[in-house]
């Protein structure tokens, strides 16, 4: 005879499975759409598998749409600076406000804070104004710059948190031994933080790819378009009867954070936690 | 002349903050004060040289327009529909992979997966299965359950427009709030739920009377969140509908960016996204008050009355 546990466990199981199988079917018919010829795409006779394998959509990338690849590197240049730079600035600022005593310091903190919870179109109105007149509108830089600062309070505090959980005795035994501020901080703290970089980088890439508002606002032609952005024109132009090279697109386009998120998953994760009980 | 130690160490704590402030104060701090100031401007980016103060107007102005009346009716229409589903099913989903299960692992990748799409993307994948013609959606109800009568011409028709759009929503931003619920059961002790199954309780019984009641940090943290989320929504009707049909989905933050980027009208625009901020900000303040821990004072007016000093302070 079954338990009752056995029983309430398996249908327990079984809702998940159903929930996740719901939850991929915006990939799975992404994928399975960018690999259909147009006449099963534009059908009204519900098929889910192609016949044969078609990547005529994916070749017209590489013919028809050389924009694509603009979008394509913008992504990779405005993410791989904002990242590296947010990184680094939440560090040092989490590491400053956790370890630190000074005046001022609960103002940052109340500043960072409220900053998170305003709508980011405030921000972007007078950046907007400001990189007009200095004609960093349509630049990879006047894309990156925003970036760095508008991603920097949730990296801040889920560095603050990882610094929190560095016992101050380390760093007095580093500075009894000579080093100094800064080598106590790049020697001996950050190794013990690994994870919460780790975490940050992923968390500051994902939204960096897919930002979208300030792309939309601050680059207008292909020279310095993301992709979240690009893509969209892209369907504009197609008229939306393209839906196969489209759903291409999106699958080249997603593949980087794909990669990095299941490979990186773990500390996502568990960054996140750490963030939400602590913050 | 040698310093003091603390001051060594005040000077080196702003060290380490200032690359990181200075990046925040300019393009955060200064926009933030900027903008406040606009709010009380005209000022069209295209035509004007210089704002010009007009004290209230933009803030009064905003009553009488019907495009914004509109934009808040939906923005609020979202909200309470986007809001209450999200934390329920979220909180529902980490209850279920708390259990343990055989295969959570993989289940929670999958939910997490859909995190990572940028949001307009998840648009375009979802105007193309709510298509009206050729859509999934639609090939699904008729040719599998048969149910024609079901069928909408999904981002077309109004209500069934909003409707798509929390849809698209939820799918998108369940995974943030499954993981914050998850660090809050995670945070739960142990022992609690030991002892309460040691008293007998059933599973249902301990998720009601312990575990629920036990979450409230979880409650603040994403509460916040999903207010957030819900007021600021943006790209997904930017992208599916554009606000329309009409401007049944037209809400507040696009509203907002037309304004600033598309009539330069960088006052009005600076006071609708004030407008927003004030909201979220009311709605967070109930929230937080909402979810306050009355224990946990009580227990701190009776030590206080009795004058015992408690240790933590």
């Amino acid at each position: 005879m079954l338990s009752k546990k056995k029983v309430a466990r398996f249908f327990v199981g079984l809702i998940l499975a159903l929930i996740s199988f719901g939850w991929l079917i915006p990939f799975i018919w992404t994928l399975l759409t960018s690999v259909k010829v147009n006449d099963e795409i534009y059908t009204n006779i519900l098929k889910f598998l192609p016949s044969h394998l078609y990547f005529g959509h994916y070749r017209s990338i590489f013919t028809k749409l050389g924009s694509f690849f603009s979008y394509f590197k913008n992504s990779v240049v405005v993410s791989f600076w904002s990242v590296l730079f947010n990184v680094i600035f939440a560090a040092t600022l989490g590491y400053s406000f956790s370890k630190f005593e000074y005046y001022g310091k609960k103002i940052f903190e109340g500043f960072i804070m409220l900053v998170i919870t305003l709508p980011y179109v405030i921000y972007l109105i007078p950046i907007y104004i400001m990189q007009s007149k200095m004609n960093m509108i349509d630049t990879n830089l006047g894309l990156i710059l925003p970036y760095i600062a508008t991603n920097l309070p949730m990296s801040v505090f889920i560095m603050r948190g990882q610094f929190n959980g560095v016992p101050n005795e380390m760093m007095e035994a580093a500075r009894i031994d000579g080093a100094n501020q800064w080598q106590t901080f790049s020697k001996t703290v950050i190794p013990v933080v690994k994870s919460g970089i780790a975490t940050v980088i992923i968390m500051t890439f994902v939204t960096v790819w897919g930002e979208f508002t300030y792309a939309r606002t601050l680059s207008v032609t292909p020279k310095s378009q993301t992709l979240a952005v690009g893509i969209t024109f892209l369907r504009d132009e197609a008229a939306s009867w393209q839906y196969g090279t489209l759903t291409a697109t999106i699958i080249l386009s997603l593949i980087p954070v794909m990669v990095i998120f299941l490979s990186m998953q773990k500390y996502f994760v568990k960054g996140i936690m750490a963030g939400a009980i602590k913050g | 002349m040698k310093m003091g130690y603390r001051k060594k160490s005040m000077l080196a704590g702003y060290a380490f903050a200032a690359p990181g402030m200075i990046f925040a104060v300019l393009y955060m701090g200064y926009p933030l004060l900027r903008s406040f100031y606009l709010s009380f401007t005209n000022y069209n980016f295209a035509f004007d040289s210089q704002p010009a103060l007009c004290g209230l107007e933009n803030y009064i102005n905003m009553f009488k327009d019907s495009y914004f009346l509109d934009s808040f009716r939906n923005t609020a229409v979202f909200t309470l529909a986007f809001f209450p589903s999200l934390m329920i099913l979220s909180l529902i989903i980490a209850l279920l992979l708390d259990k343990g299960v055989k295969g959570s692992g993989i289940y929670r990748t999958c939910i997490f997966m859909s995190m990572v799409v940028p949001l307009s993307l998840t648009g375009i994948i979802f105007q193309w299965i709510f298509n009206n013609q050729y859509g999934l959606l639609n090939s699904v109800l008729t040719q599998i359950f048969g149910l024609k009568s079901w069928t909408h011409n999904w981002l077309g028709e109004g209500k069934w427009a909003m409707f798509s759009i929390i849809v698209v929503s939820l799918w998108k931003n369940m995974g943030m709030l499954v993981i914050f619920f998850m660090a809050g059961l995670a945070n739960i002790p142990d022992d609690i739920i030991e002892a309460a199954k040691i008293d007998g309780s059933n599973s249902i019984q301990t998720t009601f009377r312990i575990i629920l009641p036990n979450l409230k940090e979880s409650y603040i943290v994403c509460g916040v969140w999903a207010i957030i989320q819900s007021v600021k929504v943006f790209e997904q009707p930017f992208v599916m509908t554009n606000g329309g049909p009409g401007t049944s989905t037209l809400v507040l933050y696009q509203y907002t960016w037309q304004n600033a980027f598309k009539y330069y009208e960088m006052g009005y625009a600076s006071a609708i996204g004030y407008f927003m901020g004030i909201i979220i900000l009311i709605l967070s303040a109930i929230n937080m008050f909402a979810n306050r821990d009355k224990n946990v004072d009580e227990v701190k007016s009776k030590r206080k009355r009795k004058g015992v000093v408690s240790h933590a302070e």
